[in-house]
């Protein structure tokens, strides 16, 4: 539980320490090249809004790579040699992104232009190389490989390149890295339709609002692409999490898809869904005749938490595609204006203003999905989450400890953000020229 | 059984990894120190020289623990287990000072001038960083003087009693003292190259008294050692004594250099000084990862998963040593600051 809220705090933090960089260097290169104050001004704000991220997201990540020991002594002791290599690798890629983050934020005016814009691209890459490295280790406890169990249970044979390089890996971390771009896009989109709905219609508000809207929904087609293929991957190695997310609890062939409803543990099924005959089976396996394994399978303390996940589940899916409807509605409008703006109408920029937290709340709840989903497994289908936790006492305590501290920096992050982005752009540039 | 090549080479790194987090991260806890103590009518000022000094560079140095961290992790996780079990508490309250110091610092560098958010945040920041290095340099000493027991997998510590031997007191003391003297020299220079003599002043006045301090706790340390933590010891006497020696001569350079106004000098034989410290412990402790139970043959990974974390480090160097010369060489090359009259970070 404390790492799960340490978890979930971190993922924000990271997830816009991976996408804003990527919009820096896009706004940065328009500034410098067209000589455009408007992007300069994005490009500057942004990039305050950055420092502040990236300092609250190092040390939450901090946080982590000691809790893991901290509180989870079982799993490292026991896996450490098999999971350690893109742990030690994420930390050079995490050295990099903070060397260049130093360098682009206090550089402005040490590098010439060019230079600086340059200084971006390290952060960018570094940003992504850590999140792919942190991805693999979480995608081995999905699909834990690379090494051998010996007659008396001790892991021997260690490959630690094919540990990191499991199945689960090129999926997972593609599904990752998208969804943090496009959460970043989607948050960027938030704030500046909130603006505009205010009635700050300038170039500032509209061009930010593009460009975050642009990303955000032009990567949901492909996001939903690679989460069919998450959850074909999920079909084929834990049954029971895709039994889970689908609220499924009889093995059936030609099983159905359920859009919404509640499962309820008590009764063993699902109620009030809308149900697709044979769809589930048709999306897991390709083939609207397979059977699909339910939770009654597996005795119930082999079960995840169906409630959790399928509603987590539905939650992700249910957001992934509004956006795609709201990519399809951004198009057509912009269509419709000749192919030169996008939609301004109030309902359009209510709707963007929702996007952004939207994006978060999916992001989250496809964390839930695959860390409850895999349940009562820490490694799947090797050692169980209540053999790796610490022996140590006193985890309410810390468990107190970790949220409060949380929602105190996530307080003082927000509130500072929020000044950041209230502050009137003129009063900015004056305090700039003091500086 | 010995240690093979690999499990040295990888020690090594992380030993590096060790010393260079107490070099650049320690001296920004000891600027939070300062920061913390500072008065009278050069408050702001020190203030301003402390955090454009911190700004461009913490997280860089910053990551410097999380590299001995994920090394120790992914190369020794039985003795990172065994930490994590041991230290609960300690290395607990270090991460909070972790968190907290940088959190605020970003805080503040970006909120407000002069409002009650600034001024909160710049309390949380010294606070925290005075007390994070105390933790740690306590852990440090638990690990060695013998009061963590390993037993196959299970792991025997007092929550409390394992690092508040009096070893542990001395060696948080000196970990402070070591900080905020390393801090004090770094700044006199800084204070130096912005044209301030009034902060140099002040700078050199507090890099001579804390590391006359940090040579008296370093001494009194051997004394406690020797009651406290023999294995330490024998290993001080064996191995580790031409650290003593080299950390002896280096800080007396120091402390002169720093007296007669050689303030780059005194950097250099400062670090030298604070670094062979580490070096030293590190010696006279091998093999143990911990005293006594735990050596580093014991808790290594095998040898099939070191070679490639040695090929990974290997290359990570390649790419981050450069980056990190790029870095101090923008922000701290010997060429003066662009103008003399910017004050503070100017994020942004």
């Amino acid at each position: 539980m404390q790492m799960a809220a340490a978890l979930g705090f971190h993922i924000v933090f990271a997830a816009l320490g991976v996408g804003l960089p990527l919009l820096l260097v896009f706004t940065e290169y328009l500034a410098i090249r067209r000589r455009d104050e408007v992007w300069m001004a994005l490009t500057r704000r942004w990039a305050r809004a950055l420092g502040i991220l990236v300092a609250v997201g190092a040390v939450s990540g901090t946080v982590l790579s000691f809790a893991l020991g901290l509180f989870w002594p079982g799993l490292m002791g026991r896996w450490g040699s098999v999971i350690g290599l893109p742990f030690a690798l994420e930390a050079f890629a995490f050295f990099i992104e903070a060397i260049f983050i130093g360098i682009y934020l206090y550089g402005w005016d040490k590098l010439s232009p060019w230079r600086h814009w340059l200084s971006g691209w390290p952060v960018v890459l570094g940003g992504v190389a850590s999140a792919w490295f942190v991805v693999t280790a979480n995608s081995w406890m999905q699909s834990p490989v690379g090494f051998e169990l010996s007659a008396g249970g001790k892991v021997i044979d260690v490959q630690p390149i094919r540990a990191m390089l499991n199945p689960s890996t090129p999926v997972m971390t593609t599904h990752m890295i998208l969804a943090a771009y496009m959460a970043t896009g989607l948050t960027i989109a938030s704030v500046y339709a909130v603006g505009m709905l205010k009635g700050r219609r300038d170039s500032y508000h509209r061009r930010a609002l593009a460009l975050g809207l642009t990303i955000g929904v032009a990567l949901a087609p492909v996001q939903v692409f690679v989460g069919d293929l998450a959850a074909k991957l999920v079909a084929e190695r834990q049954p029971m999490k895709l039994a889970a997310m689908e609220g499924l609890w009889e093995t059936t062939a030609s099983a159905p898809l359920t859009i919404g409803g509640v499962p309820l543990p008590g009764r063993q099924e699902t109620v009030w869904g809308i149900r697709i005959p044979g769809g589930l089976s048709w999306l897991a396996y390709g083939d609207a005749d397979a059977v699909v394994q339910g939770l009654k399978e597996v005795p119930p303390a082999d079960r995840p938490n169906t409630v959790v996940v399928h509603l987590a589940f539905q939650a992700m899916v249910g957001v992934g595609f509004a956006l795609l409807g709201l990519g399809i509605w951004a198009l057509a409008g912009w269509w419709r204006r000749g192919r030169r703006a996008l939609p301004d109408g109030r309902w359009f920029l209510r709707a963007a203003a929702v996007a952004g937290p939207a994006a978060f709340v999916a992001l989250e709840a496809g964390w839930i999905v695959t860390e409850v989903g895999r349940q009562p497994w820490i490694v799947y289908g090797q050692m169980r989450t209540a053999d790796a936790v610490t022996t140590r006492g006193g985890i309410v305590w810390w468990l107190i400890a970790t949220v409060g501290t949380y929602v105190l920096l996530g307080a003082a992050c927000s509130w500072l953000l929020l000044q950041l982005a209230r502050k009137p752009r003129a009063a900015e540039e004056a305090q700039e020229e003091q500086a | 059984m010995s240690a093979t090549a690999l499990e040295v080479t990888l020690l090594l790194a992380i030993g590096a990894g060790l010393v260079l987090y107490v070099l650049l991260g320690g001296a920004d806890f000891g600027g939070g120190v300062w920061d913390l103590v500072a008065h009278g009518r050069t408050r702001e000022r020190e203030r301003s020289l402390i955090s454009a000094a911190i700004g461009p560079v913490w997280e860089a140095n910053h990551v410097w623990l999380i590299f001995v961290v994920t090394a120790l992790f992914a190369g020794f996780p039985g003795a990172f287990a065994a930490l994590g079990v041991a230290l609960y508490l300690p290395f607990g309250i270090a991460i909070a000072g972790i968190v907290m110091r940088g959190g605020a610092f970003a805080f503040r560098a970006y909120g407000e001038p002069n409002t009650g958010w600034q001024r909160g945040w710049t309390r949380v920041f010294g606070i925290a960083s005075l007390v994070t290095p105390v933790v740690l340099g306590m852990s440090a000493a638990a690990i060695a003087s013998g009061r963590i027991h390993v037993d196959g997998d299970v792991v025997r510590a007092d929550l409390v009693g394992a690092w508040t031997g009096p070893l542990s007191w001395v060696a948080g003391l000196l970990s402070l003292v070591m900080c905020a003297f390393l801090a004090a020299t770094y700044l006199t220079v800084e204070a130096v190259q912005r044209g301030d003599g009034e902060l140099e002043e002040r700078f050199r006045r507090r890099a001579l008294g804390a590391g006359l301090l940090a040579g008296a706790l370093a001494a009194g340390g051997l004394v406690v050692m020797h009651a406290d933590a023999p294995l330490l010891w024998h290993g001080m006497l064996e191995d580790g004594w031409p650290f003593v020696a080299l950390s002896a001569v280096a800080g007396a350079v120091a402390l002169g250099a720093t007296y007669r106004g050689r303030e780059r000098i005194a950097r250099a034989s400062a670090a030298v000084a604070v670094a062979s410290v580490v070096a030293g412990w590190g010696v006279a402790q091998w093999p143990y990862l911990i005293v006594p139970d735990l050596t580093a043959p014991d808790a290594a990974a095998p040898k099939s998963s070191l070679g490639p974390i040695v090929l990974g480090l290997a290359a990570g160097a390649a790419l981050v040593g450069p980056s990190l010369l790029l870095l101090f060489r923008v922000f701290k090359g010997s060429r003066a600051p662009a103008s003399p009259a910017r004050h503070g970070p100017t994020p942004g």
